[in-house]
């Protein structure tokens, strides 16, 4: 009886059941949005009071882990150096902090990895070697476990950072993970720590990769020293477009000319985007004697990826093809056109460029223009 | 007469009443898929490194394009912030649009402008342009300073530096704005990490008159105490991060605001670029590029980012708000006026059959049929056909729910940015949330109808001059 007369129907019914239906309903909603407001008014100030707490919590814990490892881990050169007693004595401490409650345990994890990710030489090995005698992979294992997507990824970009190598077994069953950013990280991981098999996926990767993922792992493959380092022209037969991409930049960042003749044949393929990555590559390239065969394609090709042509012949800059690119800046219509080819001209030598200009004196305004514009 | 005077009660008394509580159920919509889609984001983007962005030669270049007319007050800390913005390939173009005042000099002084030799294609007409500048100190080489004639809007200078433009992404700004320095970076990441074209992303904005700015930089956050600025900040807060989140969510989002939006320029030209008659040109190139896509069968997407990244300065007199907002509902119902073609045309699918009249039932009738709402009331009041109790709930009703999204937009914020560090700014907040609708709605629907009246009886309404005030130090 009680419950039933406490439901908020039976009770807006009692109390409105005498209002015309505009004031009921009127009077229902202003209820229902009166309850709202309180809640939300007590969820701004948990949040704020909450969150206030946290940060001094972490800065709190933060301070004092530093104080300790600037007190008593830093003042050696390298982890060889302290003591065992005294690097158990320090890690006791340290444990002692840790346990003090979930705040300090993750602020210690979480400032050993940004220590270890901005400091380098012998500071490496005393962080990581804190980081393992203190247990703090755990955190990582966890968040590699969680079911959330970006708490795996978060979890990955920790193992990297730490060097964790216990981790990779996790780390190579995230390769498969059914989230496109897991595995692009799980890939990251595997690069960052030279694993042996870390460039499987270029040929293994069956979903096509975005922009944002290709200049992630991109950038993982280059700022890896001392990398073994494929020959990439081995991932150009795939089928997956944007790992294709992907090899083509790196053919270009490591400068591996035996791809040039491969590239060449696939000026052929379908699609125009990735004509346009290998045409931009030959240039970067500075791949002398594709000149021919990149004029040869240029009437076949779509008004961008002629641009893409006269601006990689310009880089290329050996002078044979300066005469077709004054005669494509003459004739262009397009803007973007008339631009790459003057860009083109203008890449080539102080001699050739002088030559060529100065037999451009009779030319229409807007070339003249153009010409001005670059010189 | 008396089936007549039947209906017209009818009208008032039940369709506006069912009207109000469909606007209030869009509303709640709206708030649950703006928390849908908020969550995703953050969870997508709370660990990112933006690192390989910056190290990348393969990501696209973005121009960005900041008129300035008059601004001679913030001109300088304009291009600074501009110009310090983190990103790899960027270049900053500044129209001076006609300034009577000596933006100009300003900058030819500061970054050591020359007359250059710059050769554009005229892809857009505009008022011509007279000179164009680059600096001479290598430092500032990513400036571009274009000098033309006064366009009478803000859309003609927008296509000047469309024209000089050469980055496939612009950017388009205010020079009074502050923009974070990640704004580039994160802006862009819609653009790369979608596999549908993404051809415009927004970003949340906020009222900048109380926060303290150095050099260019933001360096404290404040809610404004001003009576405008402060309820300003409000309807920012609940519009950028409740509305537009929602519509980005179902890829209907019909407004990037023309503070800070990013777009794809080839898709910008292809459908015309800013209109340069109308007085809501963000809204508009929104609208048409929306409808060039579907034209032209091709598949895209407008996204929003739940992130303040630019902080801009509002409005802290009446005169220049009540010039603004009806500027605003003109240019509204301009924009709705002339693609009126869209309307419940499934070729354009959510654009056509949800988003465009949603526009028309949800936010440019709105403040007609709730002026009409108020009047009936008050009618009825006074002529005693309503009792003071059902007036109280009516009122209630109404005043309690407009409450509600605020809060619900304030805790959002708080949840998902944490903008403000000092409890008292939220407190403000919510204070500002309670007094909102008695103290600030009743003069946005004014200018609302006025901008409605301006519409329909063809007053042309001038851009006008915002004065600045500059940033506190």
């Amino acid at each position: 009886m009680i419950l039933n007369a406490l439901s908020s129907d039976t009770l807006c019914a009692s109390l409105f059941s005498n209002y015309p239906e505009i004031i009921r309903v009127a009077a229902f909603v202003a209820s229902f949005t009166f309850i709202l407001i309180i809640l939300t008014l007590i969820g701004i100030f948990y949040h704020r009071v909450k969150h206030g707490k946290m940060v001094r919590l972490s800065t709190l814990a933060e301070g004092e882990i530093i104080e300790e490892l600037n007190d008593h881990l830093f003042l050696f050169d390298s982890v060889t150096d302290i003591p065992e007693a005294d690097m158990n004595a320090i890690v006791d401490k340290l444990t002692v902090l840790k346990n003090k409650n979930d705040v300090f345990g993750q602020s210690m994890a979480d400032v050993l990895i940004h220590l270890q990710t901005n400091l380098t030489g012998s500071f490496d090995n005393i962080i990581s070697s804190t980081f393992s005698r203190l247990k703090l992979r755990k955190f990582t294992l966890n968040r590699l476990r969680s079911s959330f997507w970006f708490l795996r990824t978060k979890g990955l970009n920790e193992v990297h950072e730490m060097q964790d190598g216990h981790a990779l077994p996790v780390v190579y069953e995230l390769v498969n993970d059914r989230n496109p950013d897991v595995r692009v990280a799980a890939y990251t991981v595997l690069i960052k720590m030279k694993t042996r098999y870390c460039f499987d996926f270029l040929s293994n990767e069956k979903e096509e990769l975005s922009e944002w993922h290709l200049i992630v792992l991109g950038d993982a493959v280059t700022a890896t020293e001392n990398a073994d380092i494929p020959d990439f022209k081995n991932y150009l037969t795939g089928t997956n477009k944007s790992l294709i991409i992907l090899s083509v930049r790196l053919i270009v960042a490591y400068l591996q000319f035996n791809a040039i003749p491969k590239l060449l044949l696939m000026l052929d393929n379908e699609d125009e985007q990735l004509r346009n990555q290998i045409i931009i590559a030959l240039g970067k390239l500075a791949a002398g004697n594709v000149e021919e065969r990149l004029i040869g394609k240029y009437d076949e090709e779509t008004d961008r990826n002629k641009s893409a042509i006269l601006f990689s012949l310009g880089q290329i800059g050996s002078g044979k093809s300066l005469n077709f690119i004054v005669e494509k800046f003459l004739e262009a219509g397009d803007f973007a056109i008339m631009k790459s080819a003057a860009s083109a001209i203008f890449a080539h030598p102080g001699d050739l460029k002088d030559q060529i200009l100065q037999s451009l004196t009779t030319v229409r305004e807007d070339h003249l223009a153009m010409l001005r514009s670059f010189s | 007469m008396e089936n007549i005077g039947g209906w017209i009660a009818f009208i008032f008394e039940y369709a506006i009443f069912y009207y109000g509580i469909c606007l209030m159920l869009s509303y709640l919509i709206l708030v649950f898929f703006s928390i849908i889609e908020i969550n995703k984001y953050n969870h997508r983007n709370r660990f990112i490194n933006y690192s390989p962005l910056l190290n990348s030669e393969y990501i696209p270049g973005i121009s960005i394009i900041a008129p300035a007319f008059n601004e001679a007050l913030t001109i300088i800390n304009g291009v600074h912030t501009l110009l310090s913005l983190s990103y790899p390939k960027f270049e900053v173009i500044v129209i001076n649009d006609g300034s009577t005042d000596d933006s100009l000099q300003q900058l030819i002084a500061e970054y050591d402008l020359v007359e250059s030799n710059f050769f554009y294609d005229i892809a857009i007409q505009t008022h011509p342009i007279k000179a164009i500048y680059k600096s001479s100190n290598p430092v500032y080489s990513k400036l571009t300073v274009v000098d033309k004639e006064n366009g009478k809007s803000k859309a003609d200078a927008c296509n000047a530096g469309i024209n000089v433009s050469s980055y496939p992404l612009f950017l388009g700004t205010d020079i009074d704005c502050i923009l974070h320095k990640e704004t580039l970076l994160k802006m862009v990441k819609p653009f790369i990490e979608e596999k549908t074209r993404v051809i415009a992303a927004g970003a949340v904005i906020r009222a900048s008159n109380s926060c303290e700015v150095d050099n260019g930089y933001l360096k404290k956050i404040h809610v404004s105490s001003q009576y405008l600025p402060l309820f300003q900040e409000l309807e920012y807060i609940r519009a950028f991060l409740l509305g537009r989140m929602a519509w980005s969510k179902i890829n209907g989002l019909m407004l990037v605001s023309g503070a800070i939006g990013l777009f794809d320029k080839e898709i910008a030209l292809s459908a015309g670029g800013y209109d340069n008659t109308s007085l809501g040109e963000d809204m508009e190139l929104i609208a048409r590029m929306r409808i060039w896509m579907h034209d032209n069968d091709q598949k895209y997407l407008v996204k929003y980012i739940p992130e303040s990244l630019c902080w801009t300065e509002v409005p802290s007199t009446i005169k220049i708000l009540a010039r603004q907002r009806t500027r605003w509902t003109q240019g509204l119902a301009q924009t709705l006026w002339i693609h009126k073609v869209a309307f419940l045309n499934s070729k354009y699918k959510i654009f056509g059959l949800l988003t465009y009249p949603y526009w028309i039932f949800f936010e440019w009738m709105a403040p007609l049929i709730e002026a009409g709402g108020i009047i009936y009331y008050i009618y009825l009041i006074s002529t005693g056909q309503l009792t003071l109790e059902y007036a109280i709930i009516l009122f209630i009703f109404v005043y309690s729910f407009s409450v509600m999204i605020t809060l619900i937009a304030i805790l959002w914020d708080d949840l998902a940015g944490m903008k403000y560090s000092r409890k008292r700014d939220v407190l403000k907040l919510c204070l500002a949330a309670i007094v909102e609708p008695i103290a600030y709605h009743p003069l946005v629907l004014f200018y609302s109808l006025r901008g409605n009246w301006f519409f329909f009886t063809r007053r042309k309404l001038a851009w006008g001059v915002m004065t600045r005030i500059g940033f506190k130090k």
